[in-house]
């Protein structure tokens, strides 16, 4: 099996360099129909199938549990379960670079068919970059080192059993975080190959910018979900917490979500307005290299993290890469500069436009702190020759500013006038938003907050969100007004005929709430490291909790301690915890399971540390963490608003000229 | 320059300068400067620091609890030893595992002594790639 999935590594590299030719010389050619990337497609589809083949040999030996597959036997072991073993395709360096390669071939299909279909001209080279990136996986997927998944055992002896998989990886967020961020990674891959093959062509605007504006979506999408899903997992298994560490992988991640919702925004003005041309393709391309250097800052052990799969042979590898897609990129803007020149000026400074150009530019400030963050101490090294890192405080002090000036402008910019609409609205809508925030301002005063950063967090949440509950008014009374059906209909029908707009307005909505929940959660957590004596009972805030005892069982795998905590609250029980506490002998690890009570407002958090051996006394660290559950509230509104915006427009097929003119006559307004 | 011009430069000029004055006051508030035991014990008292070095066999004291004490001593010379208190989650990475390597971020006081508000130990796991 190792020979045969080493075979199909070989296979994808000549498939890749293959295409790569027969993409360049379609390219070159001036044949430029859709029979001219007929081979080229072939290719595609090549790389993809011995792709999925050469995954699905990694499934089988993983399922099959072949510990002669060296890969196999240090990420699983018998008594793993199969919903894990298989998920260990992903667990370490090698499986994880195969299926980024993996996801880039399975959206390359969806793109190339789109791309034939929408664009032809700019078919081949959108394939050529596709395939580029594609022969730099496989090959380091052969040649980088610990990065072979079909690697045979080191003398050939099969091992018994595997190793088995790291416990604090025995959670569902293993399941989904993972596959989350690469899809969204790899989904950033797509608008670069894209923009940038689009704009080798010179093809019309027009016939690119839906495909760029599905994907940049589609990749924003899922790094959402990866760093939602990655924070609940921090939070829930890592014992601490917390759900943001300002570690560099977590960055790694952020980075290229702040950059993609910055093109998101970027592509509105270029489609409404054909503004901010430039902009959108720089960003593009800085989301794209932001994901390779994530990918890479996962993988090569740079950083100290809970997600260190550390081995720097990798650094030669990515740098060549990431220096390669730098220098194409600048030779792309530079030779095609006539090509992004702006057809239009933005005039005023104060127009809905405007807002969109100053909501990008601190996006992208705020990727731009925390990349000096990540570099600072390879700088520092680089200049002085001195150690030095930057903690948390750093981050905060740096993201929280701008996070907070950008609530404002979330909050402003669907008030203000597109330009050369009527500016007297302003006054009307600034009643309607300002008054509740001011009284959000007055209640959380009076309620006792007096942390700066959280009365004006919370002051301009309710700003924010008055500002998008009023487009959604507004828009639900012209509808309801026009249409005249009812109040439920009327909503549906407005969401559904502009989801680029309300689905936005809901990604907003969410958003704000994520802030919310982040302010509450670092500005009121309470922390209490104890001891208690079965029966004990512990005030944490307006909570009792009382320690009922230890339950502990051992099985030939681990021992499992688990404690019982009976939650009340105003005198009335509302609930158990149960926080465990794991052993590995064969590992000698400990593992800490922690276990929370979650309501709408706060949440009881406690980490079991030690007990005596009969169980009668326990270390405990209890936490009140005060609204992180609007964390995955609005965590899951932005993905909701994500899939409204991003659902797609039905196409008018060439079935009937009846269905195509109206498409025809429709698309110069798309922003030819 | 038409206005135009100069509006963008002034505008672009300011908001570099902000975000430079933002970064350079958030780094000085949050840089940790890393030592070796050796170098921090001839250092000597100084805040905000992260040291690194091998935990002293037979030194833990407080395992399983929430307050933690231990020596580390320096990689290479060790005869050099600090020791560290910390109070707080004890990382399930910590074991009482001789010469394990141990990294702690805190204050670093007179009388060779650090307390702690984060470490992190580094055992030779398995769950490591190889060296």
């Amino acid at each position: 099996m190792n020979a045969f999935g080493h075979v199909l590594l070989i296979l994808i590299v000549f498939a890749c360099i293959a295409g790569l030719g027969l993409a360049l010389s379609s390219a070159a050619s001036r044949n430029r129909g859709a029979g001219a990337t007929k081979w080229v497609m072939v290719a595609v589809y090549a790389v993809a199938t011995l792709t999925i083949v050469a995954s699905i040999t990694l499934l089988v030996q993983l399922a099959t549990r072949d510990f002669g597959n060296l890969y196999v036997s240090e990420y699983t072991n018998r008594a793993l379960s199969m919903a894990y073993t298989l998920s260990a395709f992903w667990a370490g360096n090698a499986g994880s670079l195969l299926l980024w390669l993996l996801i880039l071939s399975i959206f390359s299909l969806i793109i190339m068919r789109q791309m034939r279909r929408e664009a032809p001209d700019a078919a081949p080279w959108v394939a050529a970059i596709i395939l580029a990136i594609s022969l730099f996986f496989s090959l380091l997927l052969i040649f980088g080192n610990k990065s072979n998944p079909f690697e045979g055992q080191p003398g050939g002896l099969t091992p018994p059993d595997g190793q088995g998989l790291n416990p604090i990886l025995h959670n569902p967020g293993m399941v989904i975080h993972p596959v989350a961020l690469y899809l969204g990674y790899v989904g950033c891959a797509i608008p670069f190959a894209v923009a940038f093959g689009a704009l080798i062509a010179r093809s019309p605007s027009a016939s690119w910018l839906p495909a760029l504006r599905r994907w940049a979506l589609i990749g924003w999408f899922f790094l959402t979900i990866g760093n939602i899903v990655g924070a609940w997992w921090a939070y829930v298994t890592l014992g601490w917490g917390g759900y943001w560490g300002w570690d560099p992988v977590e960055n790694a991640s952020l980075m290229p979500w702040l950059t993609g919702a910055a093109v998101v925004h970027a592509i509105v003005m270029l489609r409404k307005r054909k503004l901010l041309r430039m902009f959108t393709v720089i960003m593009v391309a800085i989301t794209f290299m932001l994901t390779i250097f994530g990918t890479f800052l996962t993988r090569s052990g740079i950083a100290t993290s809970v997600h260190a799969f550390s081995d720097n042979t990798f650094i030669p590898w990515f740098t060549t890469f990431l220096i390669i897609a730098a220098v194409f990129f600048i030779a792309v803007l530079v030779i095609r500069r006539g090509e992004l020149r702006a057809e239009k000026r933005m005039e005023s400074w104060l127009t809905r436009e405007a807002a969109f150009l100053y909501t990008n530019i601190l996006l992208a400030l705020l990727a731009f702190v925390v990349f000096m963050g990540v570099l600072y101490p390879t700088i520092q090294k680089a200049v002085s020759g001195a150690q030095v890192g930057l903690n948390t405080q750093y981050f905060s002090s740096t993201t929280v500013p701008l996070a907070l000036i950008l609530m404002l402008l979330t909050a402003i910019c669907p008030l203000l006038p597109w330009k050369g609409s009527d500016p007297r609205q302003l006054k009307i809508d600034a009643l309607w938003t300002v008054t509740p925030a001011v009284i959000a301002l007055i209640v959380v005063v009076v309620l006792g907050v007096h942390k700066p950063y959280a009365v004006i967090s919370f002051t301009l949440a309710t700003f924010a969100f008055a500002s998008v509950v009023l487009q959604y008014a507004r828009g639900l009374r012209n509808r309801h007004k026009a249409t005249s059906s009812n109040w439920l209909r009327s909503l549906g029908g407005m969401i559904w005929t502009n989801r680029s707009r309300y689905g936005g307005f809901i990604v907003h909505a969410g958003l704000i709430i994520v802030l919310v929940g982040i302010t509450g959660s670092y500005t009121f957590k309470q922390v209490i490291d104890t001891d208690v004596t079965k029966g004990q009972t512990l005030a944490l805030g307006s909570y009792v909790l009382t320690y009922e005892g230890l339950d502990i069982t051992s099985d030939a795998e681990k021992t499992n301690a688990k404690a019982t905590f009976a939650v009340s609250h105003g005198g009335k029980p509302v609930g158990f915890v149960y926080p465990v506490r794991e052993y590995y002998p064969a590992t000698d690890q400990n593992w800490t399971r922690v276990d929370l009570y979650s309501t709408a407002t706060v949440d009881v958090y406690i980490s079991l540390l030690g007990y005596s051996d009969d169980g009668t006394s326990a270390t405990i660290q209890a936490q009140l963490n005060p609204l992180v559950s609007w964390l995955w509230v609005g965590g899951g509104i932005m993905a909701l608003g994500g899939i409204i915006a991003m659902w797609p427009t039905r196409r008018s097929r060439p079935k009937g000229a009846q269905d195509a003119a109206p498409a025809r006559a429709s698309s110069p307004r798309g922003g030819r | 320059m038409s206005s135009r011009a100069i509006k963008i430069t002034v505008g672009a000029v300011v908001v570099a300068v902000a975000v430079g004055v933002l970064i350079w006051v958030a780094v000085g508030r949050g840089s940790v400067t890393y030592y070796t035991v050796s170098e921090l014990i001839a250092k000597g008292p100084v805040q905000q620091i992260s040291v690194s070095g091998e935990l002293t066999g037979g030194t833990v004291q407080g395992l399983g609890t929430t307050s933690l004490k231990f020596v580390m001593h320096d990689r290479d010379n060790p005869d050099r030893t600090i020791s560290v208190t910390y109070s707080g989650v004890i990382p399930d990475s910590f074991k009482d595992q001789a010469d394990a390597e141990v990294v702690a971020q805190g204050d670093f006081a007179a009388g060779q002594t650090l307390t702690a508000t984060q470490i992190e130990a580094k055992c030779p796991s398995k769950y490591e790639a190889a060296k």
